[in-house]
Protein backbone atom coordinates (compact mmCIF):
# COMPACT_ATOMS: atom_id res chain seq x y z
CA UNK A 1 0.00 0.00 0.00
CA UNK A 2 2.98 2.32 0.41
CA UNK A 3 3.07 3.35 -3.22
CA UNK A 4 -0.53 4.44 -3.31
CA UNK A 5 -0.09 7.74 -1.60
CA UNK A 6 -2.40 10.70 -2.10
CA UNK A 7 0.55 12.78 -3.31
CA UNK A 8 1.27 10.55 -6.26
CA UNK A 9 -2.31 10.15 -7.36
CA UNK A 10 -4.16 13.29 -6.32
CA UNK A 11 -6.95 13.04 -3.77
CA UNK A 12 -9.84 12.28 -6.08
CA UNK A 13 -8.18 9.30 -7.72
CA UNK A 14 -6.67 8.11 -4.50
CA UNK A 15 -10.06 8.10 -2.80
CA UNK A 16 -11.73 6.27 -5.65
CA UNK A 17 -9.02 3.65 -5.77
CA UNK A 18 -9.01 3.07 -2.01
CA UNK A 19 -12.80 3.20 -1.84
CA UNK A 20 -13.20 0.39 -4.35
CA UNK A 21 -10.28 -1.63 -2.97
CA UNK A 22 -11.80 -1.48 0.49
CA UNK A 23 -15.35 -2.39 -0.47
CA UNK A 24 -14.29 -5.04 -2.98
CA UNK A 25 -13.97 -8.08 -0.65
CA UNK A 26 -17.35 -7.49 0.99
CA UNK A 27 -19.07 -6.67 -2.29
CA UNK A 28 -17.67 -9.73 -4.06
CA UNK A 29 -18.52 -12.14 -1.22
CA UNK A 30 -22.00 -10.74 -0.65
CA UNK A 31 -22.55 -10.49 -4.38
CA UNK A 32 -21.72 -14.15 -4.96
CA UNK A 33 -23.18 -15.78 -1.87
CA UNK A 34 -26.05 -13.36 -1.30
CA UNK A 35 -27.32 -11.97 -4.57
CA UNK A 36 -25.82 -14.76 -6.67
CA UNK A 37 -27.49 -17.35 -4.49
CA UNK A 38 -30.87 -15.68 -4.85
CA UNK A 39 -30.51 -15.67 -8.63
CA UNK A 40 -29.45 -19.31 -8.56
CA UNK A 41 -32.29 -20.39 -6.27
CA UNK A 42 -34.78 -18.57 -8.54
CA UNK A 43 -33.47 -20.58 -11.47
CA UNK A 44 -33.56 -23.83 -9.46
CA UNK A 45 -37.18 -23.18 -8.53
CA UNK A 46 -38.06 -23.54 -12.21
CA UNK A 47 -36.58 -27.04 -12.46
CA UNK A 48 -37.65 -30.53 -11.61
CA UNK A 49 -34.52 -32.13 -10.26
CA UNK A 50 -33.51 -34.72 -7.66
CA UNK A 51 -29.75 -33.94 -7.47
CA UNK A 52 -28.76 -37.34 -8.90
CA UNK A 53 -30.19 -37.03 -12.39
CA UNK A 54 -27.65 -35.17 -14.55
CA UNK A 55 -30.43 -33.58 -16.64
CA UNK A 56 -32.82 -31.39 -14.67
CA UNK A 57 -36.11 -30.73 -16.45
CA UNK A 58 -37.25 -27.14 -16.93
CA UNK A 59 -40.83 -26.95 -15.72
CA UNK A 60 -41.50 -23.22 -15.52
CA UNK A 61 -43.73 -22.27 -12.63
CA UNK A 62 -44.98 -25.82 -12.06
CA UNK A 63 -43.29 -26.10 -8.66
CA UNK A 64 -45.10 -23.00 -7.43
CA UNK A 65 -48.42 -24.24 -8.76
CA UNK A 66 -47.83 -27.59 -7.10
CA UNK A 67 -46.99 -25.92 -3.79
CA UNK A 68 -50.11 -23.77 -3.81
CA UNK A 69 -52.20 -26.90 -4.33
CA UNK A 70 -50.36 -28.92 -1.72
CA UNK A 71 -52.20 -29.38 1.54
CA UNK A 72 -48.97 -30.04 3.43
CA UNK A 73 -47.45 -26.76 2.22
CA UNK A 74 -50.53 -24.70 3.04
CA UNK A 75 -50.64 -26.31 6.47
CA UNK A 76 -46.97 -25.42 6.97
CA UNK A 77 -47.81 -21.78 6.19
CA UNK A 78 -50.66 -21.78 8.70
CA UNK A 79 -48.46 -23.42 11.36
CA UNK A 80 -45.70 -20.91 10.78
CA UNK A 81 -48.15 -18.05 11.30
CA UNK A 82 -49.52 -19.66 14.45
CA UNK A 83 -45.96 -20.09 15.69
CA UNK A 84 -45.11 -16.47 14.86
CA UNK A 85 -48.26 -15.05 16.49
CA UNK A 86 -47.86 -17.17 19.63
CA UNK A 87 -44.13 -16.54 20.09
CA UNK A 88 -44.31 -12.82 19.35
CA UNK A 89 -47.55 -12.36 21.26
CA UNK A 90 -45.85 -13.60 24.41
CA UNK A 91 -42.26 -12.44 23.90
CA UNK A 92 -43.01 -8.86 22.86
CA UNK A 93 -45.09 -7.71 25.88
CA UNK A 94 -42.92 -9.72 28.26
CA UNK A 95 -39.66 -8.20 27.06
CA UNK A 96 -41.15 -4.69 26.97
CA UNK A 97 -42.36 -5.11 30.55
CA UNK A 98 -38.97 -6.33 31.76
CA UNK A 99 -37.18 -3.60 29.80
CA UNK A 100 -39.28 -0.88 31.42
CA UNK A 101 -38.68 -2.41 34.85
CA UNK A 102 -34.95 -2.86 34.21
CA UNK A 103 -34.36 0.61 32.79
CA UNK A 104 -31.79 2.06 35.15
CA UNK A 105 -28.14 2.00 36.08
CA UNK A 106 -28.38 -0.21 39.18
CA UNK A 107 -26.01 -3.16 39.44
CA UNK A 108 -28.88 -5.51 40.21
CA UNK A 109 -30.52 -4.48 36.94
CA UNK A 110 -27.31 -5.17 35.03
CA UNK A 111 -27.14 -8.60 36.60
CA UNK A 112 -30.77 -9.38 35.75
CA UNK A 113 -30.29 -8.22 32.16
CA UNK A 114 -27.43 -10.70 31.88
CA UNK A 115 -29.61 -13.46 33.34
CA UNK A 116 -32.31 -12.85 30.75
CA UNK A 117 -29.75 -12.62 27.95
CA UNK A 118 -27.95 -15.90 28.65
CA UNK A 119 -30.54 -18.11 26.88
CA UNK A 120 -29.87 -16.15 23.68
CA UNK A 121 -26.18 -17.02 23.91
CA UNK A 122 -26.64 -20.74 24.59
CA UNK A 123 -26.60 -22.99 21.50
CA UNK A 124 -30.17 -23.65 20.39
CA UNK A 125 -29.44 -27.35 20.13
CA UNK A 126 -28.32 -27.50 23.78
CA UNK A 127 -31.34 -25.47 24.90
CA UNK A 128 -33.64 -27.72 22.90
CA UNK A 129 -32.16 -30.78 24.58
CA UNK A 130 -32.66 -29.13 27.94
CA UNK A 131 -36.32 -28.46 27.07
CA UNK A 132 -36.83 -32.02 25.90
CA UNK A 133 -35.67 -33.14 29.34
CA UNK A 134 -37.84 -30.60 31.19
CA UNK A 135 -40.90 -31.70 29.21
CA UNK A 136 -40.08 -35.41 29.23
CA UNK A 137 -43.34 -37.28 29.82
CA UNK A 138 -42.40 -39.60 32.70
CA UNK A 139 -39.61 -38.03 34.69
CA UNK A 140 -39.57 -34.45 33.40
CA UNK A 141 -39.60 -31.56 35.86
CA UNK A 142 -42.71 -29.95 34.34
CA UNK A 143 -44.89 -33.03 34.75
CA UNK A 144 -43.60 -33.46 38.29
CA UNK A 145 -44.72 -29.87 38.94
CA UNK A 146 -48.16 -30.61 37.48
CA UNK A 147 -48.54 -33.67 39.71
CA UNK A 148 -47.48 -31.62 42.70
CA UNK A 149 -50.44 -29.31 42.09
CA UNK A 150 -52.75 -32.27 41.55
CA UNK A 151 -52.91 -31.79 37.77
CA UNK A 152 -52.68 -34.50 35.13
CA UNK A 153 -49.23 -34.97 33.60
CA UNK A 154 -49.22 -34.22 29.88
CA UNK A 155 -47.56 -36.05 26.98
CA UNK A 156 -46.08 -32.71 25.70
CA UNK A 157 -43.79 -33.57 22.79
CA UNK A 158 -45.86 -36.53 21.58
CA UNK A 159 -49.09 -34.50 21.46
CA UNK A 160 -49.53 -32.29 18.37
CA UNK A 161 -50.78 -29.09 19.99
CA UNK A 162 -48.62 -29.45 23.09
CA UNK A 163 -45.48 -30.00 21.01
CA UNK A 164 -46.18 -26.64 19.36
CA UNK A 165 -46.60 -25.12 22.81
CA UNK A 166 -43.17 -26.41 23.89
CA UNK A 167 -41.35 -24.95 20.88
CA UNK A 168 -43.18 -21.66 21.45
CA UNK A 169 -42.00 -21.59 25.07
CA UNK A 170 -38.45 -22.33 23.98
CA UNK A 171 -38.58 -19.31 21.67
CA UNK A 172 -39.90 -17.11 24.47
CA UNK A 173 -37.08 -18.28 26.70
CA UNK A 174 -34.43 -17.72 24.02
CA UNK A 175 -35.43 -14.32 22.68
CA UNK A 176 -36.91 -12.37 25.59
CA UNK A 177 -33.46 -11.29 26.78
CA UNK A 178 -32.44 -10.14 23.32
CA UNK A 179 -35.60 -8.08 22.89
CA UNK A 180 -35.12 -6.59 26.37
CA UNK A 181 -31.78 -5.19 25.19
CA UNK A 182 -33.34 -3.81 22.00
CA UNK A 183 -36.14 -2.16 24.00
CA UNK A 184 -33.66 -0.74 26.52
CA UNK A 185 -31.83 0.88 23.61
CA UNK A 186 -35.11 2.43 22.52
CA UNK A 187 -35.94 3.58 26.03
CA UNK A 188 -32.69 5.54 26.16
CA UNK A 189 -34.14 7.87 23.56
CA UNK A 190 -36.99 8.90 25.83
CA UNK A 191 -36.02 12.17 27.51
CA UNK A 192 -36.11 11.88 31.32
CA UNK A 193 -37.59 15.39 31.89
CA UNK A 194 -40.85 14.18 30.32
CA UNK A 195 -41.30 11.72 33.20
CA UNK A 196 -40.41 14.32 35.78
CA UNK A 197 -42.96 16.72 34.33
CA UNK A 198 -45.59 13.98 34.20
CA UNK A 199 -44.93 12.98 37.80
CA UNK A 200 -45.37 16.58 38.91
CA UNK A 201 -48.67 16.69 37.03
CA UNK A 202 -49.74 13.59 38.93
CA UNK A 203 -49.64 11.00 36.11
CA UNK A 204 -49.73 7.36 37.23
CA UNK A 205 -46.97 5.00 36.08
CA UNK A 206 -49.42 3.42 33.63
CA UNK A 207 -50.39 6.82 32.19
CA UNK A 208 -46.71 7.67 31.86
CA UNK A 209 -46.09 4.45 30.00
CA UNK A 210 -49.07 4.86 27.70
CA UNK A 211 -48.61 8.56 26.88
CA UNK A 212 -44.84 8.99 27.00
CA UNK A 213 -42.91 5.74 26.72
CA UNK A 214 -45.09 3.89 24.26
CA UNK A 215 -45.32 6.58 21.54
CA UNK A 216 -41.61 7.29 21.75
CA UNK A 217 -40.47 3.70 21.43
CA UNK A 218 -42.64 2.81 18.43
CA UNK A 219 -39.56 2.72 16.17
CA UNK A 220 -38.05 0.08 18.44
CA UNK A 221 -41.37 -1.73 18.62
CA UNK A 222 -41.56 -2.06 14.84
CA UNK A 223 -37.94 -3.13 14.69
CA UNK A 224 -38.51 -5.83 17.32
CA UNK A 225 -41.62 -7.10 15.52
CA UNK A 226 -39.62 -7.35 12.29
CA UNK A 227 -36.86 -9.24 14.06
CA UNK A 228 -39.42 -11.54 15.61
CA UNK A 229 -41.00 -12.30 12.23
CA UNK A 230 -37.58 -13.17 10.84
CA UNK A 231 -36.53 -15.26 13.87
CA UNK A 232 -39.80 -17.18 14.07
CA UNK A 233 -39.96 -17.88 10.35
CA UNK A 234 -36.39 -19.19 10.44
CA UNK A 235 -36.54 -21.28 13.63
CA UNK A 236 -35.05 -24.52 12.42
CA UNK A 237 -32.85 -25.98 15.17
CA UNK A 238 -35.67 -26.05 17.72
CA UNK A 239 -37.92 -28.09 15.44
CA UNK A 240 -35.13 -30.37 14.26
CA UNK A 241 -34.08 -31.34 17.77
CA UNK A 242 -37.33 -31.28 19.74
CA UNK A 243 -39.92 -32.69 17.38
CA UNK A 244 -38.45 -33.43 13.94
CA UNK A 245 -41.53 -31.66 12.58
CA UNK A 246 -43.90 -34.06 14.29
CA UNK A 247 -45.96 -35.50 15.80
CA UNK A 248 -48.10 -35.85 12.67
CA UNK A 249 -46.38 -32.84 11.05
CA UNK A 250 -47.83 -30.59 13.75
CA UNK A 251 -44.58 -28.63 14.05
CA UNK A 252 -43.47 -28.67 10.41
CA UNK A 253 -43.03 -24.96 9.82
CA UNK A 254 -41.97 -23.46 6.47
CA UNK A 255 -38.24 -23.61 7.13
CA UNK A 256 -38.52 -27.22 8.23
CA UNK A 257 -40.67 -28.00 5.19
CA UNK A 258 -37.91 -26.48 3.04
CA UNK A 259 -35.33 -28.68 4.78
CA UNK A 260 -37.43 -31.84 4.27
CA UNK A 261 -38.10 -31.11 0.60
CA UNK A 262 -34.53 -30.09 -0.20
CA UNK A 263 -32.34 -32.26 1.96
CA UNK A 264 -34.45 -35.30 2.84
CA UNK A 265 -36.55 -35.88 -0.30
CA UNK A 266 -34.15 -34.05 -2.67
CA UNK A 267 -36.98 -32.22 -4.43
CA UNK A 268 -34.58 -29.40 -5.25
CA UNK A 269 -37.01 -27.44 -7.42
CA UNK A 270 -39.81 -27.54 -4.86
CA UNK A 271 -37.47 -26.62 -2.00
CA UNK A 272 -36.08 -23.74 -4.09
CA UNK A 273 -39.61 -22.47 -4.70
CA UNK A 274 -40.28 -22.55 -0.95
CA UNK A 275 -37.03 -20.63 -0.41
CA UNK A 276 -38.11 -17.98 -2.92
CA UNK A 277 -41.53 -17.55 -1.30
CA UNK A 278 -39.90 -17.31 2.12
CA UNK A 279 -37.36 -14.83 0.81
CA UNK A 280 -40.02 -12.66 -0.83
CA UNK A 281 -42.11 -12.54 2.33
CA UNK A 282 -39.21 -11.83 4.70
CA UNK A 283 -37.56 -9.48 2.22
CA UNK A 284 -40.73 -7.41 1.93
CA UNK A 285 -41.17 -7.32 5.71
CA UNK A 286 -37.58 -6.18 6.25
CA UNK A 287 -37.80 -3.65 3.45
CA UNK A 288 -41.02 -2.15 4.75
CA UNK A 289 -39.48 -1.84 8.22
CA UNK A 290 -36.36 -0.24 6.79
CA UNK A 291 -38.21 2.28 4.62
CA UNK A 292 -41.32 2.84 6.63
CA UNK A 293 -39.61 3.48 9.92
CA UNK A 294 -39.47 7.21 9.41
CA UNK A 295 -43.03 7.49 8.16
CA UNK A 296 -45.36 5.76 10.57
CA UNK A 297 -43.75 6.39 13.83
CA UNK A 298 -43.42 9.14 16.35
CA UNK A 299 -39.91 10.41 16.53
CA UNK A 300 -38.40 12.26 19.35
CA UNK A 301 -38.85 15.99 18.99
CA UNK B 1 -53.44 1.41 46.47
CA UNK B 2 -52.52 -1.97 48.00
CA UNK B 3 -48.92 -3.06 47.49
CA UNK B 4 -46.41 -0.29 46.83
CA UNK B 5 -45.17 -0.24 43.22
CA UNK B 6 -41.58 -1.07 44.16
CA UNK B 7 -42.58 -4.31 45.84
CA UNK B 8 -44.66 -5.27 42.80
CA UNK B 9 -41.74 -4.45 40.54
CA UNK B 10 -39.41 -6.59 42.62
CA UNK B 11 -41.82 -9.55 42.66
CA UNK B 12 -42.29 -9.46 38.88
CA UNK B 13 -38.54 -9.23 38.23
CA UNK B 14 -37.53 -11.86 40.76
CA UNK B 15 -40.26 -14.23 39.57
CA UNK B 16 -39.36 -13.71 35.93
CA UNK B 17 -35.64 -14.17 36.50
CA UNK B 18 -36.25 -17.34 38.52
CA UNK B 19 -38.41 -18.85 35.78
CA UNK B 20 -35.81 -17.95 33.18
CA UNK B 21 -33.10 -19.67 35.20
CA UNK B 22 -34.91 -23.01 35.36
CA UNK B 23 -33.83 -24.55 32.03
CA UNK B 24 -30.16 -23.73 32.55
CA UNK B 25 -30.27 -24.70 36.21
CA UNK B 26 -31.89 -27.99 35.31
CA UNK B 27 -29.15 -28.65 32.79
CA UNK B 28 -26.41 -27.93 35.35
CA UNK B 29 -28.18 -29.88 38.08
CA UNK B 30 -28.82 -32.98 35.97
CA UNK B 31 -25.28 -32.96 34.61
CA UNK B 32 -24.00 -33.37 38.17
CA UNK B 33 -26.37 -36.10 39.36
CA UNK B 34 -25.73 -39.81 39.45
CA UNK B 35 -27.72 -41.82 36.92
CA UNK B 36 -30.18 -43.30 39.38
CA UNK B 37 -30.87 -39.91 40.98
CA UNK B 38 -32.30 -38.57 37.73
CA UNK B 39 -35.51 -40.54 38.07
CA UNK B 40 -36.14 -39.92 41.76
CA UNK B 41 -39.45 -38.64 43.03
CA UNK B 42 -39.40 -35.89 44.22
CA UNK B 43 -36.57 -34.78 41.93
CA UNK B 44 -33.18 -33.80 43.28
CA UNK B 45 -33.00 -30.02 43.01
CA UNK B 46 -29.39 -29.73 44.09
CA UNK B 47 -26.49 -32.04 43.31
CA UNK B 48 -25.47 -32.71 46.89
CA UNK B 49 -22.85 -35.19 45.78
CA UNK B 50 -21.74 -33.67 42.46
CA UNK B 51 -20.63 -36.27 39.94
CA UNK B 52 -17.87 -34.36 38.15
CA UNK B 53 -16.95 -37.52 36.31
CA UNK B 54 -20.04 -36.99 34.10
CA UNK B 55 -18.12 -34.24 32.33
CA UNK B 56 -15.17 -36.53 31.81
CA UNK B 57 -17.47 -39.17 30.33
CA UNK B 58 -19.10 -36.55 28.10
CA UNK B 59 -15.71 -35.26 26.96
CA UNK B 60 -14.52 -38.77 26.13
CA UNK B 61 -17.44 -39.57 23.88
CA UNK B 62 -16.20 -40.37 20.38
CA UNK B 63 -15.30 -37.18 18.48
CA UNK B 64 -16.76 -34.87 21.13
CA UNK B 65 -13.58 -32.82 21.48
CA UNK B 66 -13.26 -32.72 17.71
CA UNK B 67 -16.80 -31.34 17.28
CA UNK B 68 -16.09 -28.65 19.83
CA UNK B 69 -12.74 -27.74 18.27
CA UNK B 70 -14.35 -27.58 14.82
CA UNK B 71 -17.03 -25.20 16.04
CA UNK B 72 -14.52 -22.97 17.77
CA UNK B 73 -12.22 -22.89 14.76
CA UNK B 74 -14.98 -22.26 12.24
CA UNK B 75 -16.72 -19.55 14.26
CA UNK B 76 -13.41 -17.87 15.01
CA UNK B 77 -12.30 -17.92 11.36
CA UNK B 78 -15.64 -16.56 10.16
CA UNK B 79 -15.68 -13.72 12.66
CA UNK B 80 -12.09 -12.74 11.94
CA UNK B 81 -12.78 -12.71 8.20
CA UNK B 82 -15.99 -10.74 8.68
CA UNK B 83 -14.24 -8.15 10.81
CA UNK B 84 -11.65 -7.62 8.10
CA UNK B 85 -14.02 -7.42 5.12
CA UNK B 86 -16.62 -5.41 7.05
CA UNK B 87 -14.27 -2.84 8.56
CA UNK B 88 -12.65 -2.17 5.21
CA UNK B 89 -16.01 -1.77 3.50
CA UNK B 90 -17.53 0.20 6.36
CA UNK B 91 -14.61 2.61 6.47
CA UNK B 92 -14.81 3.27 2.74
CA UNK B 93 -18.55 3.82 2.96
CA UNK B 94 -18.49 5.95 6.08
CA UNK B 95 -15.35 7.94 5.46
CA UNK B 96 -14.01 7.89 1.90
CA UNK B 97 -15.71 10.01 -0.76
CA UNK B 98 -15.62 7.98 -3.98
CA UNK B 99 -17.65 7.43 -7.12
CA UNK B 100 -19.95 4.45 -6.97
CA UNK B 101 -20.15 4.44 -3.20
CA UNK B 102 -23.95 4.57 -3.21
CA UNK B 103 -24.15 1.57 -5.52
CA UNK B 104 -21.73 -0.44 -3.40
CA UNK B 105 -23.61 0.35 -0.21
CA UNK B 106 -26.98 -0.33 -1.81
CA UNK B 107 -25.72 -3.76 -2.88
CA UNK B 108 -24.50 -4.54 0.61
CA UNK B 109 -27.75 -3.37 2.18
CA UNK B 110 -29.78 -5.43 -0.28
CA UNK B 111 -28.11 -8.59 0.94
CA UNK B 112 -29.14 -7.56 4.45
CA UNK B 113 -32.65 -8.57 3.42
CA UNK B 114 -31.61 -12.08 2.38
CA UNK B 115 -31.83 -14.56 5.25
CA UNK B 116 -28.91 -16.99 4.87
CA UNK B 117 -31.20 -19.98 5.32
CA UNK B 118 -32.99 -19.35 2.01
CA UNK B 119 -29.65 -19.46 0.20
CA UNK B 120 -28.62 -22.86 1.59
CA UNK B 121 -29.82 -24.85 -1.42
CA UNK B 122 -27.82 -22.88 -4.02
CA UNK B 123 -24.91 -22.59 -1.61
CA UNK B 124 -24.92 -26.35 -1.13
CA UNK B 125 -24.82 -26.82 -4.91
CA UNK B 126 -22.00 -24.28 -5.27
CA UNK B 127 -20.02 -26.13 -2.61
CA UNK B 128 -20.67 -29.38 -4.44
CA UNK B 129 -19.39 -27.93 -7.70
CA UNK B 130 -16.27 -26.66 -5.96
CA UNK B 131 -15.80 -30.06 -4.33
CA UNK B 132 -15.90 -28.34 -0.97
CA UNK B 133 -18.58 -30.44 0.69
CA UNK B 134 -17.24 -31.77 3.99
CA UNK B 135 -14.37 -29.29 4.21
CA UNK B 136 -13.63 -26.28 6.39
CA UNK B 137 -13.90 -24.05 3.32
CA UNK B 138 -17.57 -24.94 2.98
CA UNK B 139 -18.14 -24.07 6.63
CA UNK B 140 -16.26 -20.78 6.49
CA UNK B 141 -16.00 -19.13 3.07
CA UNK B 142 -19.72 -18.47 2.35
CA UNK B 143 -19.97 -16.36 5.51
CA UNK B 144 -16.85 -14.21 5.18
CA UNK B 145 -18.87 -11.20 4.08
CA UNK B 146 -21.50 -9.86 6.44
CA UNK B 147 -24.05 -7.21 5.58
CA UNK B 148 -25.03 -6.96 9.23
CA UNK B 149 -21.45 -6.36 10.41
CA UNK B 150 -20.83 -3.85 7.63
CA UNK B 151 -24.00 -1.92 8.38
CA UNK B 152 -23.24 -1.94 12.11
CA UNK B 153 -19.68 -0.69 11.59
CA UNK B 154 -20.77 2.02 9.15
CA UNK B 155 -22.94 3.40 11.95
CA UNK B 156 -20.02 3.24 14.37
CA UNK B 157 -17.40 4.70 12.02
CA UNK B 158 -19.66 7.66 11.20
CA UNK B 159 -19.47 8.71 14.84
CA UNK B 160 -15.72 9.25 14.79
CA UNK B 161 -15.18 13.03 14.86
CA UNK B 162 -14.18 14.40 11.44
CA UNK B 163 -11.64 16.71 13.11
CA UNK B 164 -9.42 13.81 14.09
CA UNK B 165 -9.49 12.37 10.57
CA UNK B 166 -8.82 15.78 9.00
CA UNK B 167 -5.83 16.28 11.25
CA UNK B 168 -4.41 12.90 10.27
CA UNK B 169 -4.99 13.57 6.57
CA UNK B 170 -3.29 16.95 6.73
CA UNK B 171 -0.30 15.16 8.24
CA UNK B 172 -0.30 12.96 5.15
CA UNK B 173 -1.74 9.78 6.67
CA UNK B 174 -3.11 7.20 4.26
CA UNK B 175 -6.62 5.77 4.62
CA UNK B 176 -5.09 2.47 5.59
CA UNK B 177 -3.22 4.11 8.46
CA UNK B 178 -6.24 6.12 9.60
CA UNK B 179 -8.44 3.03 9.64
CA UNK B 180 -5.89 0.90 11.44
CA UNK B 181 -4.53 3.44 13.91
CA UNK B 182 -7.46 5.77 14.61
CA UNK B 183 -10.86 4.41 13.60
CA UNK B 184 -10.56 0.79 14.70
CA UNK B 185 -9.12 1.55 18.17
CA UNK B 186 -11.83 4.17 18.75
CA UNK B 187 -14.58 1.76 17.71
CA UNK B 188 -13.40 -1.21 19.73
CA UNK B 189 -16.69 -1.60 21.64
CA UNK B 190 -18.69 -1.81 18.40
CA UNK B 191 -16.21 -4.26 16.88
CA UNK B 192 -16.39 -6.49 19.94
CA UNK B 193 -20.18 -6.38 20.04
CA UNK B 194 -20.64 -7.37 16.41
CA UNK B 195 -17.89 -9.99 16.68
CA UNK B 196 -19.62 -11.51 19.67
CA UNK B 197 -23.08 -11.60 18.08
CA UNK B 198 -21.78 -13.22 14.91
CA UNK B 199 -19.59 -15.63 16.85
CA UNK B 200 -22.64 -16.79 18.79
CA UNK B 201 -24.63 -17.21 15.58
CA UNK B 202 -22.01 -19.28 13.78
CA UNK B 203 -20.85 -21.28 16.77
CA UNK B 204 -24.45 -22.29 17.46
CA UNK B 205 -25.65 -22.80 13.90
CA UNK B 206 -26.98 -26.24 13.09
CA UNK B 207 -28.57 -26.01 9.65
CA UNK B 208 -25.56 -25.28 7.42
CA UNK B 209 -23.06 -27.69 9.06
CA UNK B 210 -25.76 -30.33 8.98
CA UNK B 211 -26.06 -30.18 5.19
CA UNK B 212 -22.53 -29.15 4.19
CA UNK B 213 -20.57 -31.77 6.16
CA UNK B 214 -20.78 -35.55 6.23
CA UNK B 215 -17.88 -37.06 8.16
CA UNK B 216 -17.48 -36.96 11.92
CA UNK B 217 -14.16 -35.17 11.58
CA UNK B 218 -15.93 -32.18 9.98
CA UNK B 219 -19.07 -32.04 12.10
CA UNK B 220 -19.55 -29.17 14.51
CA UNK B 221 -20.80 -29.39 18.08
CA UNK B 222 -24.49 -28.61 17.40
CA UNK B 223 -24.60 -31.46 14.87
CA UNK B 224 -22.66 -33.70 17.25
CA UNK B 225 -25.15 -33.02 20.03
CA UNK B 226 -28.06 -34.09 17.87
CA UNK B 227 -26.32 -37.43 17.31
CA UNK B 228 -26.11 -37.98 21.03
CA UNK B 229 -29.86 -37.52 21.33
CA UNK B 230 -30.59 -39.76 18.39
CA UNK B 231 -28.30 -42.65 19.26
CA UNK B 232 -29.47 -42.89 22.83
CA UNK B 233 -32.92 -44.10 21.86
CA UNK B 234 -35.07 -45.34 24.71
CA UNK B 235 -32.67 -45.30 27.61
CA UNK B 236 -31.48 -41.71 27.35
CA UNK B 237 -28.48 -41.06 29.59
CA UNK B 238 -29.72 -37.65 30.70
CA UNK B 239 -26.76 -36.94 32.98
CA UNK B 240 -24.24 -37.32 30.15
CA UNK B 241 -26.48 -35.58 27.64
CA UNK B 242 -26.84 -32.60 29.96
CA UNK B 243 -23.09 -32.58 30.68
CA UNK B 244 -22.43 -32.57 26.91
CA UNK B 245 -24.93 -29.76 26.35
CA UNK B 246 -23.36 -27.73 29.11
CA UNK B 247 -19.87 -28.21 27.67
CA UNK B 248 -21.25 -27.02 24.32
CA UNK B 249 -22.74 -23.95 25.99
CA UNK B 250 -19.59 -23.02 27.86
CA UNK B 251 -17.58 -21.24 25.10
CA UNK B 252 -20.25 -18.67 24.22
CA UNK B 253 -21.30 -18.34 27.84
CA UNK B 254 -17.75 -17.57 29.00
CA UNK B 255 -17.27 -15.09 26.16
CA UNK B 256 -20.50 -13.40 27.15
CA UNK B 257 -19.52 -13.16 30.81
CA UNK B 258 -16.07 -11.84 29.91
CA UNK B 259 -17.33 -9.15 27.56
CA UNK B 260 -20.74 -8.45 29.05
CA UNK B 261 -20.29 -4.71 29.33
CA UNK B 262 -19.80 -4.42 25.58
CA UNK B 263 -22.73 -6.55 24.55
CA UNK B 264 -25.67 -5.62 26.69
CA UNK B 265 -24.90 -2.30 28.29
CA UNK B 266 -26.63 -0.94 25.18
CA UNK B 267 -25.56 2.00 23.11
CA UNK B 268 -22.12 0.77 22.19
CA UNK B 269 -21.35 3.90 20.22
CA UNK B 270 -21.85 6.15 23.24
CA UNK B 271 -18.23 7.10 23.80
CA UNK B 272 -17.80 8.54 20.34
CA UNK B 273 -20.42 11.24 20.08
CA UNK B 274 -18.99 14.58 19.03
Amino acid sequence: MQRLTPRQLGYGQYNTLIGWLFVAPAVVLLGVFGIGSIGYVMYLSLLRWNLINPHPVFVGLANYVELLHSQSFLHAIVRTFIYFVATTGITLPLSLLFAVLLNGPSRLFKFLRAIFFIPYVAPTVASSISFSWLFEAHHGLINWGLRLFGLTPQPWLSNPSQAMFVIVLLYVWQFTGYFIILFLNGLQNVPQPLYEAATIDGATPWQQFYHITFPLITPTLFFVITMSIVFSFLSFDQVYVLTGGGPANSTTTLIYYLFLQGFQFFHIGVAAAVAILLFLFLGIVTYVQFRGESKWVHHQM
Amino acid sequence: MGTPPNVMKFIVLAGGATLFCIPLWWMINTSLLANQQVFMNPPQFFPLDPQWKNFLIAWRQPDFARYLANSLFVAFAIVLGQLITSSLAAYAIARVPFRGKRIAYALILTTFMIPVQVTFIPMFLMMRQLNWIDTYQALIVPFLGSAFATFWLVQAFRQVPQLILDAAQIDGASHWWILWRIVLPLCKPSLLAVAFLNFVFHFNDLFWPLISTQSNTMRTIPVGLTYMVATDGSGTAWTILMASSLLATLPTLLLFIAGQKYFIQSNTHAGLKE
